[in-house]
């Protein structure tokens, strides 16, 4: 099929309003309406299928590159993390053009980079989708946890992790048993 | 002395301090037994952890009987054999092998010559772990070409440096563990540490000598070294993390407290020795 923004002589950057009046110019010049014989009128009416083509081909296509921000790739990409198809989300993620890669693309980049093993630059995509968008709390909570993890937060993890019941843990959970219960009028420990 | 993956020795118990000791000269032992005295000279704590790991997750408890020194006899150490120090031992001589031939072509003069030897030397215990082993000699045959491509290109992504060797080991921890995808990650994740803090270690050498480095950048100063160094810290911090939590899923049956020690401390400390205290703690032997 040829170039639908050819067919309809407009630049590929032309607004939707531009489109349709070139759409409308065209179509009032090759109503079949227009033409007295056979032959003009067969010949109008091609024109006026590839016209039609040509503009549902550009409106289709401007309007699956706008559902990729309102959420539809994104919500496919989510998915296929989840089910730990790395690549499948990735191939998804590549195919939005630049223009359009905002936080959530450099957030879900980011995952899927960590899942991968790419640390380095999973950490640069994070830090990018927490600065283009500060506000959603997210990314945020994503690019706190990698920065933790960049500054050794695992060895404070470990020391958290000795558990149990200290001596310290045992004295004051008694000191406060005692106070309750001597206000409720008994006494647990007759000395304190 | 060679190898990355190592102890943090003060915070040891010294029983497990005295069994980490018996792998390491097994695995010495298991060397020599096998591929011949040249091949003791591969020993490295990188493989001895490997061996520790793999007999930690085994249904069988290796028997440790005493034992001497081979070198220095009125050194006591404990001894013992099993399938992990075999594997251990194989997957040692066949890397010595492929760097002692990258070193070939990579490195000048004297330290040519010292890989040409290694080479002749390691030729028949290499023939004889191939054989034994052909899953992790083509792994490591395959890693050796990919960085080889990826130096040619002066690759300048860590990441896709650092690839190669991940995935080596990876694999390789795969294959002592039926491709257990947690113990596979912890492979993944300890292959780039040892790459990445190699390069980092190795940065003031490489710019001095003009040898491919993928931390160093075009418009590289002698002061940048320190800075690029702390960068490296936050990825090797990374690697250590994820390597952690790949391990938490693993069902270890003894040792936990040695691996703990390496995975928590051991590559904490090797790290901030080596970047920026000159490695004078990793020098000592153990």
């Amino acid at each position: 099929m040829a170039n639908p923004y050819e067919v309809l002589g407009i630049p590929t950057n032309a607004t939707d309003d531009q489109i349709k009046e070139a759409y409308r110019n065209l179509a009032r010049m090759y109503q079949p309406q227009n033409f007295s014989d056979d032959f003009s009128r067969n010949e109008a009416s091609k024109k006026m299928q590839e016209l039609n083509d040509a503009y549902d081909t550009i409106i289709q296509l401007r309007q699956n590159t706008y559902s990729y921000s309102t959420g539809n790739e994104y919500d496919d990409v989510r998915r296929k993390i989840n089910e730990g198809r790395l690549d499948d989300a990735l191939t998804i993620l590549e195919g939005i053009p630049f223009e359009k890669r905002d936080a959530q693309w450099h957030y879900l980049k980011g995952t899927i980079q960590q899942r991968r093993g790419w640390f380095n630059e999973a950490a640069i995509n994070f830090e990018d989708a927490a600065k283009m968008e500060p506000g959603n709390r997210e990314y945020r909570e994503a690019y706190k946890n990698i920065k933790n993890t960049q500054q050794g937060q695992y060895r404070e993890d470990r020391r958290g992790d000795n558990g149990g019941c200290s001596g310290c843990d045992v004295c004051s959970s008694l000191m406060c048993a005692d106070c309750c219960c001597e206000c409720m009028g008994g006494d647990l420990i007759r000395c304190c | 002395m060679f190898g990355y993956v190592r102890i943090y020795k003060p915070e040891l118990k010294i029983k497990d301090y005295e069994i980490y000791k018996g792998f390491y000269c097994s695995l010495c032992k298991e060397l020599g037994k096998n591929y011949g005295l040249p091949a003791r000279m591969v020993l490295n704590y990188d493989f001895t952890f490997l061996a520790l790991l793999q007999s930690a997750l085994s249904e069988d408890c290796p028997g440790f009987k005493k034992s001497r020194c081979t070198f220095n006899p009125t050194k006591k150490c404990l001894k013992c054999s099993n399938e992990a120090l075999k594997t251990a031992a194989a997957g040692a001589v066949i890397i010595s092998y492929y760097k002692a031939i990258d070193n070939i072509a990579d490195e000048k003069t004297v330290k040519k010559i010292l890989a040409f030897f290694g080479k002749v030397l390691l030729k028949r215990a290499w023939k004889k772990a191939r054989k034994n082993y052909p899953e992790i000699d083509s792994v490591i045959k395959e890693t050796m070409t990919q960085q080889f491509k990826l130096e040619k290109e002066n690759c300048k992504s860590i990441d896709m440096a650092a690839e190669p060797t991940a995935n080596a080991m990876s694999i390789i921890f795969g294959e002592i563990s039926e491709n257990n995808s947690d113990l596979k990650r912890l492979g993944y994740c300890l292959g780039k540490y040892i790459y990445t803090i190699d390069a980092a270690a190795d940065l003031a050498d490489d710019y001095k000598r003009n040898r491919y480095n993928p931390y160093i950048p075009e418009n590289m100063t002698e002061d940048k070294i320190r800075e690029i160094r702390e960068n490296a810290v936050k990825l090797l911090n990374f690697c250590i993390s994820e390597a952690i939590n790949s391990y938490k899923k693993l069902t270890v049956l003894r040792y936990a407290d040695i691996l703990e020690n390496v995975l928590y401390d051991g590559l904490y400390f090797t790290m901030n020795d080596l970047l920026f205290n000159g490695g004078k703690e990793n020098g000592k032997s153990l």
